[in-house]
């Protein structure tokens, strides 16, 4: 039987808001399902085959930490552009999602280059403006609507391939209505939450897709804990 | 004039609100930084000016200083209550200056100081000692980053202020590489309790500051503090003016700098706590006969009061700060450490008393693993978010049959009386007062 391997790309650097708790995650719903899976957790200086993964995740972090992520990121630019053309799956959360654009504006107008493997950018917004709450998206990927939490001091310009509609919230900038990137299997927001705990709909989702696209058996199942909690947490109308 | 008028102000609000029952600690300051915000730079200050700061840690250090500055027969102005904001600062420095020659009425002026305000309240260089204990996630909706929370201490701090700073802690650590004047570091050597490996993936400031390479631990306390060093020499812990050795926290004693100290908690914050006031006691002048006594032959007693005798068995309330993974880590960590069966009551109905935002992101960076411990008999889950903290707990791989998830808080005791072993409660601030008034109901 095929395992499934996840990438937790700099998981020392690139997880601010618990995003730990999104691979974990990952890893229950195919545990749950019987499948075989396998996280290794990469770092600067890790030599990272970008061949020998199904999923890549990476969290947000502070911008000392994305420089530094960046410096060593930038050598596998060409192999995770070919990833993602191949349909590898990443699922990026937080300002994470700026390490795949073009560059980040920062608040004195100089530009940090990135992998530009989008065409879209970020651009730092004053301290005071930051963009702060409880979010609820809708998205055609499912039936159930997305929860979660922003809470980022970036917007997004130039996004034309949006993941999320705002029913409640902020998009990727902020007179927008939509919010994240989707491109192939790329899976961009800037949802905490951790996302993939909070929308367990949303996993499923992916965990379904990702083992029938390996001839792996899936079987519905939404009987377990994050299930409960996101109904109890959609059905109170107090919530935001 | 008009300071003195705000000031008189101030001291009128402050009777007022405290014959009304209020604890007066803010509104009265609010009032005059809101007509004056450059009020604080209009009074005389007394010579010794201490503040503390950090993301934890900061009341049990200011109580062990102040207890060891009144016995060196200092009178001592005291922010003790937990408010630590710009008003609240202001209604003690106005409080405790004369109204028309502004000057000091206490010889010192010790400072809880939230992260975010120094800058507010020391516009001059009036600080003369800065205590930072640590610097950690916390709230990141309002201190968004630790990195965000350095800059805002250090860009605050002026020259001429004495640092006292936790060298344990990297974060901390790091203004030693770019600040000019006096800096007196403390940090605590290896301890039984130590671990080699960080138990979570998210440690704060795991890289050098200078080289941004990844930083080697021979051993962490708890979260980013330890014993570190960059691969390329560019940065280390290295050697601290006060150390602490030969933690033991079952007999609740350390030594620092060879001299045996009594730590009033048998947890290892009390011992930074109990490292930090020592510290600062010594780098102001205070006589080891008065430390002595201070720490050893008359200590501040250990607060006992938040144990409670329910079915007669132990009910220990720890207060957990929601939003901060280490204080989270502390709790846990004592329960684990505690012998015999348990229980545990986990759980919220609010992330936070400041803000009404559902951010549930930090539970992930909580140690929830350590509760895999066979003498935990049932952990109950309470509060609006049970199922989320259940989450969690499932994701830690507890054994699910362990889990209780409790709809009614009113039952809580019904269902506890059926659960064996000592009760640990792991609660933040709204679940406290319902289960102290639970257990008071009880009796």
């Amino acid at each position: 039987m095929k395992t499934i391997k996840i990438a937790h790309l700099y998981y020392d650097l690139m997880n601010l808001n618990g995003e730990n708790g999104n691979v974990l995650c990952l890893k229950e719903h195919f545990k749950q399902q019987k499948a075989k899976v396998e996280v290794d957790l990469l770092t600067v200086d890790d030599k990272i085959n970008f061949n020998n993964y199904d999923i890549f995740y990476i969290g947000s972090g502070s911008k000392e930490n994305m420089k530094i992520v960046l410096n060593d990121l930038n050598k596998y630019q060409e192999n995770i552009k070919k990833a993602i053309d191949d349909n590898k799956y990443f699922i990026v959360t937080g300002n994470a999602l700026g390490l795949f654009g073009e560059h980040i504006i920062d608040l004195d107008n100089k530009k940090q280059k990135c992998l530009n493997i989008f065409k879209y950018y970020l651009k730092e917004i004053d301290i005071e403006e930051c963009i702060v709450g409880d979010q609820l998206y809708k998205t055609s990927l499912i039936e159930e609507n997305i929860i979660g939490f922003q809470n980022r001091q970036t917007i997004m310009i130039n996004n034309e391939n949006s993941l999320f509609t705002v029913i409640e919230g902020t998009g990727y900038k902020k007179d927008s209505n939509e919010e994240g990137y989707k491109y192939n299997n790329f899976y961009g927001t800037y949802l905490l939450g951790p996302l993939l705990v909070r929308n367990p709909y949303f996993t499923d989702y992916l965990v379904k897709k990702i083992l029938k696209e390996n001839n792996l058996p899936y079987k519905t199942n939404h009987s377990s804990f994050d299930y409960i909690a996101y109904n109890e947490f959609i059905n109170n109308k107090n919530r935001i | 004039m008009k300071t003195s008028f705000l000031i008189f102000l101030t001291k009128g609000v402050t009777i007022t609100g405290k014959i009304l029952g209020r604890k007066a600690s803010v509104f009265p300051g609010k009032l005059a930084y809101d007509a004056d915000p450059k009020i604080l730079t209009k009074v005389n200050y007394p010579k010794y000016v201490i503040g503390v700061t950090g993301s934890s840690g900061k009341g049990s250090t200011i109580e062990l200083i102040e207890h060891g500055l009144k016995k060196a027969g200092y009178s001592v102005a005291c922010n003790k209550s937990g408010s630590n904001g710009i008003y609240a600062i202001t209604t003690l420095i106005l409080n405790n200056v004369t109204i028309f020659k502004k000057n000091p009425k206490k010889d010192v002026f010790l400072i809880e100081l939230d992260e975010r305000h120094i800058k507010l309240a020391f516009l001059k260089p009036t600080l003369t000692h800065l205590v930072v204990t640590n610097i950690t996630r916390d709230q990141p909706v309002r201190n968004k980053t630790p990195e965000f929370i350095y800059d805002n201490i250090f860009s605050a701090v002026k020259s001429k202020t004495h640092l006292i700073i936790n060298a344990d802690d990297p974060m901390v650590n790091k203004i030693t590489t770019t600040y000019q004047d006096k800096i007196t570091t403390y940090g605590i050597n290896k301890t039984k309790y130590d671990y080699l490996k960080p138990k979570i993936n998210a440690v704060d400031n795991a890289y050098c500051p200078l080289c941004h390479t990844k930083l080697i631990y021979d051993y962490y306390h708890y979260g980013h503090l330890g014993n570190y060093k960059c691969p390329n020499k560019d940065f280390k812990r290295g050697n601290v003016d006060y150390e602490g050795t030969d933690v033991n926290l079952e007999n609740k004693t350390m030594k620092i700098n060879n001299h045996l100290v009594k730590i009033n908690k048998d947890i290892l914050y009390a011992a930074y706590a109990t490292l930090a006031s020592y510290t600062t006691l010594k780098t102001i002048g205070i006589d080891d006969k008065i430390i002595n006594e201070t720490y050893n032959t008359d200590p501040i007693k250990a607060k006992r009061g938040n144990v409670y005798k329910i079915f007669n068995r132990d009910l220990i309330m720890l207060e957990s700060k929601n939003e901060n993974a280490l204080s989270y880590y502390q709790s846990l960590e004592y329960i684990t450490r505690t012998k015999g069966k348990k229980t545990i009551i986990l759980g919220f109905d609010n992330v936070s008393r400041r803000y009404k935002y559902n951010d549930l992101s930090w539970l992930y960076d909580v140690e929830f693993e350590k509760l895999n411990d066979s003498n935990i008999d049932k952990i109950i889950c309470i509060g609006r978010f049970k199922y989320d903290v259940a989450t969690r707990l499932s994701y830690a791989n507890i054994d699910e049959k362990k889990i209780v998830l409790l709809k009614d808080i009113n039952n809580l005791l019904k269902v506890v009386k059926k659960t064996k072993g000592k009760i640990f409660t792991m609660v933040c601030f709204d679940m406290t007062e319902r289960i102290k008034n639970l257990v008071g109901d009880l009796k």
